[in-house]
């Protein structure tokens, strides 16, 4: 992921000095790619923080996991 | 003549070890113990706050001081220097009678929590798990603390909260105690365990379940100083632990926190495959 945004933090850099067809659909290719993965990882942690809380039940937690299995 | 001085000599040293052997073996093995002062009637609120399902456990219960500075007297904690039992020494701290009264406000107030919120018996068993791992960690010397002391102090280290917990558990008819740690320096709790329905228990090795009592962590779950060894760690067979009372009930659904802990790992692993990839 770090090297994904690293990678269009550049490409963006580039198209802001010249424009080219090439790069820009790699640029967006690259930020759907990072979206995506931001969405996942995202619905990971909020999971993770379900299971990480002593303030939930530790049975609907499992119904929760056994749901996403 | 030589001779002889060196024989008695020798003689009377023999005999003085002798002597100090068997007035040793004559002391009586003193364990811990509260001497409460009857014509102390001060008494302290001790408030319950910690969220649990979803909602806050409050309450505000008033205990009764003379116990806690009895518990605070210098030479209550004597540690006996030969023959000490652990099983007789926690059990000592956690089920000194002068405690009597914390127990039955404490677990009268539990107890109406749990069946006036419908609670299973497992339930039961995590709610006093979180009240304890809710008491905030604080190392308060070398020396174990009567359950009393941690609960009026509302703070505690390892054996404090775990002799606690366990104290609490055998208390309410489970079979629970202590387990010490020695490679770690650690000290949890745990309760007997019957699994459930669950492939699991055809492969069950051993009874009891740890239960890590310094922060939130499941019942069973591996704590931070015991991570990465194996699985098996968390759970140990009777005569790993050091039994504070004479219940029987055990907790059944840690099948389920094993499923629970599996998946977390699997999604930390996929978490940090994300990051790290491209």
């Amino acid at each position: 992921m770090r090297i994904l945004q690293n990678e269009i933090a550049d490409q963006k850099t580039l198209l802001g000095q010249s424009y080219d067809q090439e790069l820009y659909e790699e640029y967006e290719k690259n930020l759907t790619s990072y979206y995506e993965c931001t969405a996942t990882c995202y619905a990971y942690i909020d999971t993770l923080s379900v299971i990480n809380t002593g303030s939930f039940s530790r049975e609907e937690t499992y119904q929760m996991i056994i749901s996403m299995m | 003549m030589k001779i002889l001085k060196k024989l008695l000599a020798a003689v009377l040293i023999f005999g003085m070890i002798i002597s100090s052997a068997v007035s040793v073996g004559a002391m009586p093995t003193v364990y811990p113990s509260i001497t409460s002062d009857p014509g102390d009637t001060s008494t302290q609120v001790v408030e319950i706050d910690f969220p649990f399902k979803g909602e806050t456990v409050s309450a505000e219960i008033i205990l009764g001081l003379a116990p806690y500075y009895g518990a605070k007297h210098e030479g209550s904690k004597s540690t006996p220097l030969f023959g000490c039992s652990p099983e007789k020494y926690y059990a000592a701290v956690a089920q000194d009678p002068a405690q009597d009264e914390m127990y039955a406000k404490l677990l009268g107030f539990f107890t109406w929590y749990a069946e006036s919120h419908g609670l299973t018996g497992d339930e039961y068993v995590e709610l006093l798990t979180t009240y304890v791992q809710n008491i905030p960690y604080k190392t308060v010397g070398a020396e174990v603390n009567f359950p009393i002391e941690t609960v009026i102090e509302d703070q505690g280290d390892c054996d404090d909260k775990s002799i606690l917990l366990a104290g609490l558990l055998a208390r309410s008819g489970y079979a629970a105690g202590v387990v010490v740690l020695s490679e770690e320096n650690h000290m949890t709790a745990a309760v007997k365990t019957k699994e459930g329905e669950s492939g699991r228990s055809k492969n069950q090795i051993s009874e009891y379940i740890l239960i890590e009592t310094t922060r939130f962590a499941y019942i069973g779950e591996d704590s931070a100083l015991i991570r990465n060894r194996n699985k098996n760690r968390t759970r140990v067979r009777e005569e790993g632990v050091i039994l504070v009372g004479g219940g029987a009930a055990a907790y059944s659904a840690s099948w389920q926190i094993d499923t629970i802990l599996e998946e977390r790992g699997q999604i930390v692993s996929a978490i940090e495959a994300r990051w790290v990839r491209r």
